[in-house]
């Protein structure tokens, strides 16, 4: 019988790896598909609580989610491509510095 | 006894923690795009065990058909991946798989078309009033800020 506290654990145990990923990565990319992970993760539970408790509409909030989600993956995904062609690195520590 | 819906969830949720864990496992960008890919689709079943089969396909479509085709294209264009072969024979034997899983459970259903007039004016009025029209804005804002973030990266990167 699956119950909320096993959603309740697997999503925080998502949220963290994507937390985690993004504060120990230093690639640009990765950074940023460790914030997709945790944005999943938060949907997942949104999910968990509303199938268990069914109060509410949760469908904007999803949605929301989903949209901020995909549109900062297209305007990220954009200054990758913008940083891939003037062959910039893609290590943050490195684009932290304005000048060299 | 355990049941089939605890087995699914259990597999899914460890599939799902090893694809997210190999994300910052891999050395190739593109195997690390493919594991998110993988982390979503697992993810969308377990909506499925939640009962939200709606919830499920929306995950998919927006997941992993918006977002990791972005990043797939994304990637692959870059300079940064040494993906250079795909093997064909592999490719089809995927696709046949997956196309015979999505069409078996169609062939038993049965369409009933209804004579309704959905795209009226009078309905599309009342879309806009309704929480669809802050969908539609949703959409909108989604759409404006791809294409700006383009134009604007294009006017950055242009000879002067």
């Amino acid at each position: 019988m699956i119950t909320m506290e096993y959603f309740i654990g697997l999503s925080f145990a998502l949220f963290a790896i994507g937390i985690v990923g993004v504060a120990a990565t230093r690639h640009f990319l990765i950074m940023i598909i460790a914030t997709e992970v945790a944005l999943i993760a938060s949907t997942l539970l949104a999910t968990a609580f509303f199938y268990f408790n069914a109060n509410g509409d949760i469908l904007v909030l999803l949605f929301t989610i989903w949209i901020i989600a995909a549109t900062e993956a297209i305007v990220l995904i954009a200054f990758y491509r913008y940083m891939a062609k003037l062959e910039l690195s893609l290590d943050v520590t490195k684009l932290s510095k304005l000048r060299d | 006894m355990i049941d089939l819906l605890t087995i699914t969830f259990a597999v899914a949720a460890f599939i799902e923690i090893l694809t997210v864990i190999s994300i910052f496992y891999f050395k190739n960008i593109l195997h690390v795009a493919l594991s998110l890919t993988a982390a979503f689709f697992f993810n969308s079943i377990l909506f499925l065990v939640l009962n939200q089969p709606i919830l499920a396909v929306l995950q998919l479509f927006i997941m992993v058909g918006g977002i990791s085709t972005l990043l797939f294209v994304g990637v692959a264009s870059a300079e940064f991946s040494k993906f250079t072969f795909t093997r064909i024979a592999v490719l089809f034997a995927m696709w046949l798989v997956l196309a015979v899983i999505m069409i078996y459970p169609t062939l038993k259903l049965t369409i009933q078309s209804h004579q309704q007039n959905i795209f009226s004016t009078d309905n599309i009025l009342l879309s806009f009033g309704s929480d669809l029209g802050i969908f539609y804005v949703m959409l909108l804002t989604i759409f404006g800020v791809a294409i700006s973030s383009i134009l604007l990266l294009k006017s950055i990167g242009a000879p002067k």
